[in-house]
């Protein structure tokens, strides 16, 4: 049962929200024909022990996606950030 | 009967105005409010109340708790009967039917408890190395003798007829426990100006407390004070059962039996409490001494003697022996030799606190130090003790014998999150480890002793728990409790072995024989030593059990009790009602439905639905045939020889503007979608980044800055998602806006050569001529009040179109069409003719977009032949995606007269032995009214040579030869749609 | 077309919901704000999940740069003028329907429907999940609430609503 403090809509249950995978991972430009730098973007992955970097949505409140650090260890979320910079 | 065998004649916290009658294996007899079962069948002399889990040995009540492992009975009948309840927990109610367990045919007269005589035949491993040894098969066969024979109360096979409910709760500080200490910490977190939940597994609040008679003021006080407090919340009848992340637990609640419930109220709740901080307030759990024949009815806890006698006015016997290492067990023995029982006294210490020794000779009480009890006699009720000390063994007679081993505080719920607990050789218990910092733990919980240190630890982390929640208000001190204490560390109990039938794990019939034959065999770890001898593993999970068996483990491989180390806890604390769990989201309402503008006019004219994702769709008219296999294909033929109209309002539909929607679908869907005309619709692919195809759909440029997407029914969530994700993170820079629209619009699929002459009989202000309006062309107008939108598109590859209209007016325009339809024959269809039409026509669907198949495997890579940039690209032209053995698309046609395909059937060459995987498999079937055979799709190996395959359905035991064709079964030139 | 499911104890009322979403380009929100605090006549709420209003017209925050505004009646002139430079308006009133609930078990009934603490829910708009179905959660009083819900969902909700009396 994560909690997780969705910055626009404070703490809610992880079942409102849709897990995005690895936010460590670097996209490659949408033009960007190499095939490796795709191969590390979509397999190639860290697993780490302790805090990670991970995108999730708040998709059944604001909908937006959002970089969750969290703890594999321990589980404990130590920062929720917007996935863009909203007021820019 | 009235209840007075054992009662005593004041007392106790029993409303001795409210007779309860209740039946125990069907008998009559009758107790108090106030009592549990437990005490009310003590009160009634009974003390024989079930059948050993193995051995079918008779067994009494042990405790007052949570942790009774004996005294497990069978409530209610029918569908309401629930097994395994602890009578100890078991609030007695007005016509409580309750049942003894594992007997036959009853209680006193076992047949099964021969088992007993062959006890040492049964000792751990016995059945596995005995039935298992010969075959598996050997196995097999005993395995359901033994089961039957071993075991405790059997549920019901009916469906539950009860009410449960589910539901969420908040609250600042959750407290644990209603003890001492926890009603202290509420207190001091309530004045403090939190929010405070007080959660306590029984149906009265005080813990121990109800056990001393010196602490009735106190509590009756405590409770006036907290009841009154507007912030404070206490849910009795509650068991906090597990601890998850964030400070989330998970309660169970019974409902009260006296409330009067109505029809439809919940049996059981379960609450899942967030709380910012959490006090743990779960007191302690006295330890048996492991001896011989320590389990036989009338040997119990020295607490719950002092808790049945103070809480409950029972006095279970008159001529009783206390054994004991622990100071807290004379309390016991004075409170007994208050009322005229006759006490000895077996400590197993050397020395005992010499005031408490000076008083209980002063009362009348025989003191044997460094003396333990070696055997119990009796065997339906105790009828004496041997005893051993320095000079001897003795012979005493006696009806109950009481017995404390130490304290194991509660811990397992602070254990829940991977906190180990620390073992402390002073008190001679494990205790929480280090806990999160808005975590606190009070009282018996952390191993210290009296009721004073509870109270004073209670207001501390009440305070603390409080100031975590940023309340931080003055707190008055707690009224104060004069009361008897006993303190100080007690020897460290280690079980003597050498003795036989000496229980370790009542429930779970694990003796320390068991624990040294595991030894011997080489499970030594606690985790092993679990899993071979079952110990810890029944209902009550080892509650009373665990201390004791690491403590002899520990003594046979010398070892020290913390390197033995605990077994892992685990939620939950106590049995929980999956029921409960469950609430109301099971039957019609397991997950919610969804239902189409039009639904309501399915039903009314004869559609059998089908659940499709939470989608309830029309599966067939029952105008079109008397079951399925007949409607689709009459549907079917009726599309392609006049009209049908189809219900798609399930499609996913999500809106697109923004002045760079063209550029973000440009690079959304594999195929372009900047060269789109306003007014045009195109089918769109859309690929995974890892080169797999996602979903498909057509996409509809409304306007230079807006398109209207459709997706599958199945993937309009994960397809929205993704362009969410992909304009959140990946290209934050494009102005687009994404939205779903599916419930904004119902949608219907008008298909069939006379589909043109009804949509210009429909809307009339709308030109349907080829000219006017092509295939892949758009109308826009309004119907009633709504807008409304009709694309021509085809599905099943006759001339169709899609109108969309504002669902609140998608009935209406279902009905409108089906009446401007009625001089063309159109009629409605449901979604097996729907797929079946687009298997003949070569349509793949989620069958072949399976989440392994690539653009090529389909058929449809020279889509993006001359492309790049789009989602997906780099790693679909991977080299493994050209492998020259990938499977790809195929048509597939029955060539056996009077067969049919199935799909999900392995596809093999003529001649080849029927085995593994084949080539490919068949994906969708549909029979071809065209071609009056049955057609299928496929996806087959690319390397397969030959233009016949065998399609093997190894469930049916089917094989039949199909013949490898074209995917499109008709009309390849699409002159049908076109025309 | 309200529907009306009265019991002793609960008044269920399913309507139409009337409703205009405005979103804001990222980058252009400074300037978007006053442009729509311009075309529906009054100031916007700042926080997600506040709620500002007119007379006949609510306007609630319901992400960073999404408004939805919900007016008395279906209103086709609502924020029509907003420059495309800035954002984009979609008119979402049929796709919804509003589940007006009255009764003195409401807190409740909540509790059984949304893992949402009740005491933060009073005067705000509530995003969140019931029964994994997305919903808005607005409540006026201790009894007085409603659900902003999809519509292919609301005949599932509303007896879902109905069983937590």
């Amino acid at each position: 049962m994560l909690r997780i403090d969705c910055p626009c809509c404070g703490v809610r249950d992880h079942s409102e929200f849709r897990y995005g995978g690895d936010a460590t991972a670097e996209r490659p430009a949408h033009d960007n024909p190499d095939l490796d730098a795709w191969y590390r973007y979509v397999y190639v992955r860290a697993n780490p022990k302790g805090l990670h970097r991970e995108f999730w949505q708040h998709v059944l409140g604001c909908r937006q996606w959002l970089v969750v650090e969290r703890d594999t260890v321990t589980h404990s979320i130590h920062s929720v950030n917007f996935s863009r910079r909203q007021r820019a | 009967m009235t209840p007075t065998e054992k009662r005593l004649a004041s007392g106790g916290y029993l409303d001795r105005s409210q007779v309860l009658k209740f039946t125990f294996d069907g008998r009559q007899y009758a107790g108090f409010k106030g009592d549990t079962l437990a005490s009310a069948l003590l009160a009634s002399g009974v003390s024989l109340v079930g059948r050993s889990f193995k051995y079918h040995r008779p067994r009494g009540i042990l405790s007052a708790g949570a942790e009774e492992p004996n005294a497990l009975v069978t409530v209610g009948t029918g569908a309401r009967r629930e097994p395994n309840l602890p009578a100890t927990m078991l609030e007695l109610a007005p016509g409580l039917d309750a049942a003894s367990q594992n007997n036959w045919p009853s209680l006193r007269f076992d047949v099964q408890s021969v088992n007993s005589l062959f006890s040492p035949l049964l000792s751990s491993g016995f059945y596995y190395k005995t039935f298992m040894g010969p075959s598996r098969r050997a196995w097999m066969f005993y395995e359901y003798f033994i089961r039957r024979a071993a075991g405790l109360g059997k549920a019901t096979m009916m469906p539950d007829p009860d009410v449960y409910d589910s539901r969420d709760d908040f609250t600042d500080v959750a407290v644990v426990g209603g003890g001492a200490a926890g009603l202290s910490a509420a207190r001091a977190a309530a004045q403090a100006g939190a929010r405070v939940l007080l959660i306590e597994q029984d149906f009265e609040i005080g813990g121990r407390l109800l056990s001393e008679p010196a602490g009735a003021a106190w509590l009756q006080a405590m409770r006036t004070e907290l009841e009154s407090m507007p912030n404070l919340r206490i849910m009795r009848r509650t068991t906090a059962f597990g601890l998850y992340d964030g400070n989330t637990l998970a309660l169970i609640e019974d409902a009260d039996p006296f409330a009067g419930r109505d029809m439809g109220a919940a049996r059981k709740t379960f609450t899942l409490l967030h709380a910012q901080s959490i006090v743990f307030a779960t007191g302690a759990i006295e330890r048996p001494m492991v001896f011989a024949n320590n389990d036989r009815p009338g040997v119990m806890l020295n607490s719950a003697i002092r808790a049945y006698v103070n809480r409950y006015a029972v006095l279970p016997g008159r001529n009783i022996v206390i054994a004991t290492a622990d100071d807290s067990a004379y309390l016991t023995a004075f409170d007994l030799l208050a009322h005229g029982a006759r006490v000895t006294i077996a400590d197993a210490r050397p020395m005992a606190e010499p005031t408490l020794l000076t008083r209980a000779k002063q009362m009348g009480a025989e003191v044997h130090l460094a003396t333990n009890v070696a055997n119990v006699k009796g065997k339906y009720a105790v009828e004496g003790v041997v005893l051993a000390g320095k000079a001897g063994t003795t012979g005493v007679s006696c009806d109950l014998v009481g017995m404390s081993a130490g304290w194991s505080p509660v811990l397992h719920l602070t254990s829940h999150q991977g906190v180990k607990p620390v073992y402390r050789p002073d008190i001679d218990a494990f205790v929480p480890g280090p806990l999160p910092e808005t975590q606190f733990v009070a009282g018996a919980a952390t191993g210290s002793s009296g009721v004073s240190a509870a109270i004073a630890e209670g207001a501390t982390v009440g305070r603390a728990a409080a100031a975590v929640a940023g309340k931080v208000g003055t707190v008055a001190e707690a009224p104060a409790l004069e009361i008897e204490e006993t303190a100080g560390p007690t020897t460290v109990y280690k079980p003597i072995f050498g003795q036989r039938k000496a229980f370790v794990d009542f429930q779970m019939d694990v003796t320390l024989d068991d624990i040294q034959l595991a030894q011997r065999e080489g499970y030594e770890s606690v985790e092993h030593l679990k899993r071979y001898t079952t110990l810890g593993m029944g209902t009550d999970q080892g509650k009373t059990s665990n201390i004791n068996a690491l403590k002899a483990m520990a003594k046979l491989r010398g070892i020290s009790i913390p390197v033995a180390g605990t077994t892992t806890f685990r939620p939950p604390y106590t049995p929980v009602a999956i029921g409960a769990v469950a609430g109301r989201a099971r039957g019609h309402h397991f997950r919610p439905y969804r239902l189409t503008p039009i639904h309501d006019w399915h039903t009314a004219n004869g559609a059998q639905m089908l659940e499709v994702g939470l989608w309830m769709r029309p599966w067939f008219f029952e105008a079109s045939g008397k079951d399925v296999n007949a409607a689709y294909v009459n549907e079917m033929r009726h599309v392609r020889s006049a009209a049908g109209i189809m219900d798609i309002s399930t499609l996913g539909k999500i809106d697109i503007q923004g002045p760079d929607a063209a550029t973000f679908l440009d690079r959304v869907y594999a195929n372009g979608f900047a060269s789109l005309k306003v007014g045009r619709a195109r089918y769109g692919v859309m690929l995974r980044d890892d080169g797999i195809v996602f979903d498909d759909g057509t996409t509809t440029r409304l306007g230079p800055d807006r398109f209207f997407m459709t997706t599958s029914t199945a993937k309009a969530a994960d397809v929205l998602s993704w362009l969410e994700f992909l304009l959140d993170t990946a290209w934050p820079d494009l102005r687009v806006s994404v939205s779903s629209v599916s419930d904004e619009w119902a949608g219907m699929s008008v298909a069939g050569p006379e589909s043109g002459k009804i949509l210009a009989a429909a809307f009339p202000d709308i030109g349907f001529s080829n000219e006017a309006f092509p295939h892949m062309g758009l109308a826009e107008g309004a119907f009633r009040d709504s807008p409304l939108r009709i694309i021509r598109l085809s599905y099943s590859g006759e001339r169709a179109y899609e109108i969309y209209v504002g669902a609140s007016n998608g009935e209406a325009a279902w009905r409108h069409l089906i009446d401007a339809g009625a001089p063309y024959g159109l009629k409605p269809y449901g979604v097996e003719a729907l797929g079946a039409l687009r298997v003949e026509k070569g349509h793949v669907a989620g069958p072949e977009i399976d989440g392994r198949t690539t653009l090529s495997d389909l058929g449809m890579g020279r889509m993006v032949a001359k492309r790049s940039g789009y989602v997906g690209e780099a790693l679909s032209r991977r080299e493994a995606f050209t492998a020259a053995n990938r499977q790809r698309l195929v048509g597939l046609k029955c060539i056996e007269p009077g067969k049919r395909l199935r799909g999900g059937a392995l596809l093999f060459a003529p001649g080849e032995p029927l085995e593994g995987h084949g080539h490919g498999r068949m994906t969708s079937i549909t029979y071809s009214p065209e071609l009056d055979c049955y057609v299928g799709l496929g996806l087959l190996a690319a390397d397969f040579e030959g233009d016949e395959v065998i399609a093997s359905y190894p469930m049916k035991n089917e094989v039949v030869r199909a013949r490898v064709v074209s995917p499109v079964f008709l009309d390849p030139a699409g002159e049908r749609m076109h025309g | 077309m309200a529907e009306t499911l009265s019991t002793e104890r609960m008044v269920l009322k399913q309507l139409p919901c009337p409703l205009i979403q405005c979103d804001a380009w990222a980058g252009a929100l400074a300037a978007f704000e006053p442009a729509l605090a311009r075309e529906i006549g009054g100031p916007l709420p700042t926080q997600v999940g506040e709620i500002a209003g007119r007379d006949g017209l609510r306007v609630v925050r319901a992400g960073p740069r999404r408004f939805w505004i919900f007016p008395a009646e279906r209103a086709s002139a609502i924020a029509s003028g907003i420059p495309p430079e800035l954002g984009c308006r979609l008119d979402l009133s049929e796709g919804r329907i509003r589940i007006e609930v009255t009764s003195p078990d409401l807190r409740d009934v909540v509790s059984k429907c949304l893992a949402i603490d009740w005491e933060r829910t009073l005067g705000v708009a509530t995003f969140s999940s019931l029964h994994r179905i997305p919903v808005m959660f607005t409540r006026s009083s201790e009894r007085d609430g409603a659900f902003v819900v999809p519509r292919s969902f609301a005949r599932s909700i509303s007896e879902w609503l109905e069983g937590c009396q």
